[in-house]
């Protein structure tokens, strides 16, 4: 914690001191930037990482002498513990806050179909770093308030039944969390599977939020003759799974491709040595470990020095990192091209933004009127965990 | 025709009046009656308690019943749906909002809790802010404030609800999160109550009315109790959270349930008492007939006795039972009666012989009787004396009888006696009267009782006297006062001359018409000197003085010679006047008693009344000493006359020998009378024996000398504490002198150091006349503090006034 409240402090006292050097005139109102994400939620690290990229993103461009001419970013936090209810209270307060732009979700995709509604009848432009539900996006209103810089289910099943396929599985299980989130993969894969006769799903099983175990869903899948497993799951109920799997004798131990959901928490922790004994592959957008290019490195710097993180295989949760960080970037360049704090100006920015050079990719426009996403199917890869917890990208064979 | 109905009860009270049987008859019937309405009244009451307790417990277990039941299945709900938030799929739709049309929603109208009537069930799934998530609730309101508590306080809530006029249990059931570890929603469940309640026994047995009231909602209602039903109601304890509904069951059962036995009974009873009245009232009256029968018999004899007056026992009756025995006695009381009869008849007349002997008795005791016994009618004649009466009075009974006091006695005396016999019947009542009767032999006393006497209806027809004389005795009487007053002269210095006179007086007064001389013998005991003669003309006395003494020479003159009694009847005719015959009856006197005062031994000895003194002369010192010799063993000293002494009050003190040899000490004190030639005459005065006065004297200064000089310290003092004597041994102990002590209170000796109760003590004690003990802490005169132990005793003085303290 220390660490962490030295560099507030030194982010501070820096900013007192450029703001005299960076010429008169610069407005001293902040321009505020909301979050409303899962962060109390037990063993959740998603939202953490979210708001460490912002916060690295953020300080980077203060540094540089914020927006609109002088003005800083400044972050205001929601908890919505996961909860739609909870998130749609807090979006009410967020939008009533002046001169706040925009506001950044979690890792829930249900929490956030739930407020897609409310966003729009605010008109409160959202940028999505996690939620990875299609419908997100695909929400039918126009114009669209939503931007997500981040996985979209339909891009990232094809990728994990892609890679048990490669590992020699013809028949594949679907183990879905039984929320709009799981239902969406299931599209996903019903949608893969059509194209691609070679690969069979022999079975889907539910389970819900907050399951004791998921062991019967699991031996029902490989009752029904599934190869691998592809599994649709947040990191406690993951943990969960791993765990029970490691009590079955190995031969009853099915290769799991998972979803990413896996990486917003604990899971590596919670499922302990367990997971070493499993072939467990995990879907990922980006990784710090092996990235050479000079922003990864000034990020990691700035994750150091502001929050006290070791080196890239330390980081937790590192998409979350990295999408925020890309997704603050293209936001200030929105409002500055907005020219103000005026929310339907900023949303229609962010469609106007072009030619930055982030940390995931270089975005020539990282959103059009007709593209809210600004990743696509290509940044998707599967990933292993390290024995230190470092999630590493398996490379193509 | 018909009969009145005062008619019949009038035969039925002749009836009742005239058989003993028909008495006991109807006696047995009231007694069967009132017994039988008793016993039933109380077999009534008793059967009605019992009824209604054995109701109410029954309705008390069926009140227990519906609450065990409602209890069990309120608890599987409660903790049904507390199992049910916490599913996983609960959980799952609180985030997951999209899915609740295609899983959570049908899954939820589908859930049933283990209760009765479960298609009766609706669920809801509320947020964190009390917003319907999910609502089965098939558009039934939900208490939203219920919903709100249950959030806030992380417990189950439970209410009733309406909705369409029937009644719901709502349960609120919080949810759970748990990666946040908070209550994010709650799960209501809305139950109804009919099939709820049917299934917990309130669909009771048909009769019973039930009434379900939570608070004062109405829940379940069968029929409607009546005021008088029997009820029992209990408020249900269900266990949180369902004691907050405050639900009340009462139960009640109709009236009528107690109703129908008791009618039963009362049925049975009238009907028994029908059959057993005529057959109580048969055998009584033929019990008491057959009871009576004796009595009747007997009534026959005692008829028959009554009849012809002749006694006889009647015939002896049958059967041990009270009339057998009462027959029997009967007879046996006859017999005796019989035999009673004649030993009266015997005893009137041995009685009226006796009577006729009595009465012959009581006329000679009367006739013979040493008392004067008369009797006189109101009138006052007499109806009868005795003989007695006839020999005092010197009248005879022919005389007498038919006559009254007035034509008997002269006026004076007849009257008196007159007067005596009215008073004693105006008081109606014996009484004791001195009556007087003077004849030849001079004045005659008698002491009369007189009583009146009465008719046999007790009116006063007359009175009786008896009468005893009692002359002597007044005589003797008269004496004792006459020789009184001369004593009394003579101790208080009269001169002799007085004393003479005054004895003369009384003598006189004890004998009317007679008049009394005393004549003194000169020293040369042959002529005498005047002494007193109050009633003779002094021309008498002045012939008479200085007379010789000698036989012939007057009766006195002989008397006084002889040295014995002379009497002289009449002096006209007796030698002994010749003399003074002319002298005496020139004033009147016709006879004379002469008596010597003349001592055998020298000594003169009068007698006055019943004492005799001797009169000593004392030659040597000149006086005369006067003894009581009444009593020839003991005589004592009276008085003293000295002559010798000069004309001032003289006072002599000497030593007497008395005839039997003991020695007084004699205080004589007196005034000598002289002549004009300053021969003494007589001498006054008085002597006193002062003989144990001088030993008491001795005495005291015996004890005046001890108490002087005791060793212990002495005080007394009068009741007003004022000390009166200190001996010297108090002087040397206190250092107060004398004259310091005396007149002061003893208090100044307290130191103040005694305790008070001791004070009080020793008051206590001394005003009871009682001596006291004790210690005193006393300080002396210097100031100096001593102990000393005091005996205090209280003393009354000569004077006997003043009580006095010494210690």
């Amino acid at each position: 914690m220390f660490p962490t409240r030295l560099a507030s402090w030194l982010v501070l006292s820096l900013g007192l001191l450029i703001v005299p050097g960076a010429g008169a005139g610069m407005e001293k109102k902040p321009v505020h930037v909301g979050l409303d994400a899962e962060l109390e939620y037990a063993g959740s690290t998603s939202a953490q990482a979210i708001r460490m990229g912002m916060l690295i993103a953020m300080e980077e461009i203060n540094r540089a002498g914020g927006v609109l001419g002088g003005r800083p970013l400044k972050l205001i936090e929601r908890d919505n513990r996961s909860l739609p209810a909870r998130s749609l209270v807090n979006l009410k307060e967020l939008a009533a806050q002046p001169d706040l732009v925009a506001v950044f979700c979690g890792r829930f995709s249900p929490t956030v179909l739930e407020a897609i509604p409310l966003i729009h009848e605010l008109k409160l432009p959202l940028l999505d770093p996690w939620a990875a539900a299609d419908a997100i996006v695909d929400n039918g209103h126009m114009p669209n308030y939503v931007f997500r810089l981040s996985l979209k289910d339909s891009w990232a099943m094809p990728v994990m039944l892609s890679h048990a396929q490669k590992q020699g599985a013809k028949r594949v299980g679907l183990l879905l969390l039984n929320t709009s989130w799981g239902r969406s993969n299931l599209k996903a894969a019903q949608a893969h599977v059509a194209a691609h006769p070679e690969i069979r799903v022999v079975g889907t099983q539910w389970f819900n939020w907050a399951d004791k175990s998921l062991l019967s869903q699991y031996q029902a899948l490989r009752q029904a003759g599934a190869q691998a497993v592809a599994f649709v799951a947040n990191h406690d109920e993951a943990a969960r799974l791993v765990r029970g799997m490691a009590a079955l004798p190995k031969e009853e131990r099915l290769p799991i491709v998972s979803h990413w959901g896996v990486s917003g928490g604990d899971f590596f922790q919670d499922a302990g040595p367990a997971l070493h004994e499993l072939d467990f592959a995990v879907a990922q957008t980006y990784s710090f470990i092996g990235a050479s290019d000079a922003r990864a490195k000034q990020v990691l710097a700035a994750a150091s020095r502001m929050f006290g993180v070791k080196d890239a295989r330390a980081l937790p949760s590192p998409v979350g990192v990295a999408h925020a960080y890309d997704l603050i970037h293209v936001l200030a360049r929105a409002v500055d091209k907005a020219g103000g704090t005026e929310r339907r100006a900023v949303r229609d920015a962010l469609e106007q933004v072009s030619g930055y050079d982030g940390l995931v990719r270089r975005y020539l426009r990282p959103f059009t009127p007709e593209r809210h996403e600004a990743l696509g199917p290509e940044n998707v890869f599967m990933a292993r965990y390290a024995p230190d917890g470092a999630i590493v990208r398996i490379a193509d064979r | 025709m018909s009969l009145r109905p005062v008619h019949w009860s009038k035969t039925g009270r002749d009836w009742l009046a005239t058989s003993f049987a028909s008495r006991v008859a109807f006696l047995a019937l009231s007694l069967t009656l009132g017994v039988a309405l008793g016993v039933g009244a109380l077999s009534y009451a008793a059967l009605r308690v019992q009824i209604e307790a054995s109701i109410r417990q029954d309705l008390e277990a069926q009140t227990r019943l519906v609450e065990e039941r409602l209890h069990f299945a309120l608890d599987e709900a409660g903790e049904e749906l507390e199992t049910l938030s916490r599913n996983a799929l609960i959980v799952n739709g609180l985030v997951d909002s999209q899915g609740r049309d295609a899983y959570l929603l049908p899954f939820l109208r589908d859930f049933r809790l283990a209760l009765p009537g479960k298609q009766d069930i609706a669920l809801t799934l509320h947020d964190f802010s009390g917003a319907p998530v999910i609502d089965a609730g098939q558009g039934i309101a939900i208490a939203a404030d219920v919903v709100g508590q249950a959030l806030a306080s992380g417990m189950p809530q439970a209410r009733i609800v309406a909705h369409q006029g029937e009644a719901y249990l709502e349960l609120v059931q919080p949810v759970h999160f748990p990666p946040t570890r908070s209550i994010e929603g709650a799960l209501t469940a809305l139950i109804r109550m009919v099939p709820l309640l049917g299934s917990a026994g309130t669909d009771l047995s048909e009769g019973l009315h039930l009434h379900l009231r939570a608070g004062e909602r109405t829940l379940a209602r069968t029929g409607a109790a009546q005021e008088q039903d029997i009820h029992v109601e209990r408020t249900l304890r269900l266990g949180a959270p369902f004691d907050a509904l405050g639900l009340r069951l009462t139960l009640a059962s109709p009236a009528q349930r107690v109703q129908g036995p008791l009618n039963r009974l009362t049925l049975i009873h009238v009907a028994g008492i029908f059959i057993l009245l005529p057959l109580v009232g048969w055998f009584a009256y033929r019990g008491a007939r057959r009871l009576v029968a004796p009595l009747e018999r007997l009534g026959a004899t005692v008829e028959h006795i009554a009849g012809s007056g002749a006694i006889m026992a009647p015939p002896p009756i049958e059967g041990p039972d009270e009339v057998g025995r009462l027959a029997d006695a009967f007879g046996r009381m006859l017999e005796r009666l019989h035999t009673a009869h004649e030993e009266l008849e015997q005893r009137v007349r041995e009685r009226t012989e006796a009577l006729g002997e009595n009465r012959a008795f009581l006329a000679d005791l009367i006739e013979h009787s040493g008392s004067l016994i008369f009797v006189k009618d109101r009138e006052g004649r007499y109806e009868l004396i005795n003989r007695k009466w006839e020999t005092v009075t010197g009248l005879g009974r022919d005389e007498v009888l038919g006559r009254t006091d007035l034509e008997l006695f002269p006026p004076p005396i007849g009257e008196t006696f007159r007067a005596n016999d009215l008073r004693v019947l105006a008081a109606d009542q014996a009484e004791e009267v001195e009556e007087i009767l003077n004849d030849a032999t001079g004045m005659r006393y008698f002491l009369s009782v007189k009583f009146p006497l009465r008719t046999a209806d007790g009116e006063v027809r007359g009175l009786c006297g008896m009468t005893t004389e009692v002359t002597e005795r007044k005589r003797a009487e008269l004496l004792t006062t006459c020789g009184q007053h001369v004593l009394e002269m003579i101790v208080g210095g009269h001169d002799l001359k007085e004393v003479l006179e005054r004895l003369m007086r009384d003598v006189e007064a004890m004998t009317p018409d007679m008049l009394a001389s005393i004549l003194l013998l000169d020293a040369d005991g042959v002529h005498v000197r005047h002494g007193a003669a109050p009633s003779l003309p002094d021309a008498y006395n002045r012939a008479i003085d200085g007379a010789a003494i000698g036989p012939g020479a007057g009766s006195c003159g002989t008397a006084a010679w002889h040295k014995e009694q002379v009497i002289v009847t009449d002096i006209e005719t007796d030698p002994l006047w010749v003399d003074y015959r002319e002298l005496a009856l020139a004033h009147g006197l016709r006879a004379s008693w002469s008596t010597p005062i003349v001592s055998p031994t020298g000594v003169v000895l009068g007698t006055f009344g019943t004492k005799t003194y001797a009169f000593i002369g004392l030659e040597r010192v000149g006086g005369v000493m006067v003894y009581d010799v009444s009593t020839p063993t003991a005589p004592s000293f009276v008085t003293y006359l000295n002559s010798r002494a000069g004309k001032e009050p003289g006072e002599l003190e000497f030593r007497a020998v008395l005839p039997d040899g003991r020695i007084r000490v004699i205080n004589g004190r007196g005034t000598l009378e002289c002549a004009a030639d300053g021969r003494p005459i007589r001498m006054v005065g008085t002597a006193q024996d002062i003989t144990e006065h001088r030993q008491a004297e001795g005495q005291l200064r015996k004890l005046a000398q001890a108490v002087e000089q005791s060793p212990e310290s002495i005080v007394i003092t009068n009741l007003e504490a004022e000390i009166e004597y200190v001996n010297e041994a108090f002087v040397r102990a206190t250092g107060y002198s004398r004259e310091e002590a005396i007149g002061q209170n003893p208090r100044i000796l307290h130191s103040g150091k005694t305790p008070r109760e001791t004070h009080q003590a020793l008051w206590e004690a001394i005003s009871h006349g009682q001596p006291w003990k004790g210690e005193f802490i006393n300080q002396r005169k210097d100031g100096s503090e001593y102990v000393e132990f005091a005996f205090i005793t209280p003393s009354a003085s000569r004077m006997g006034a003043s009580a006095t303290m010494s210690l």
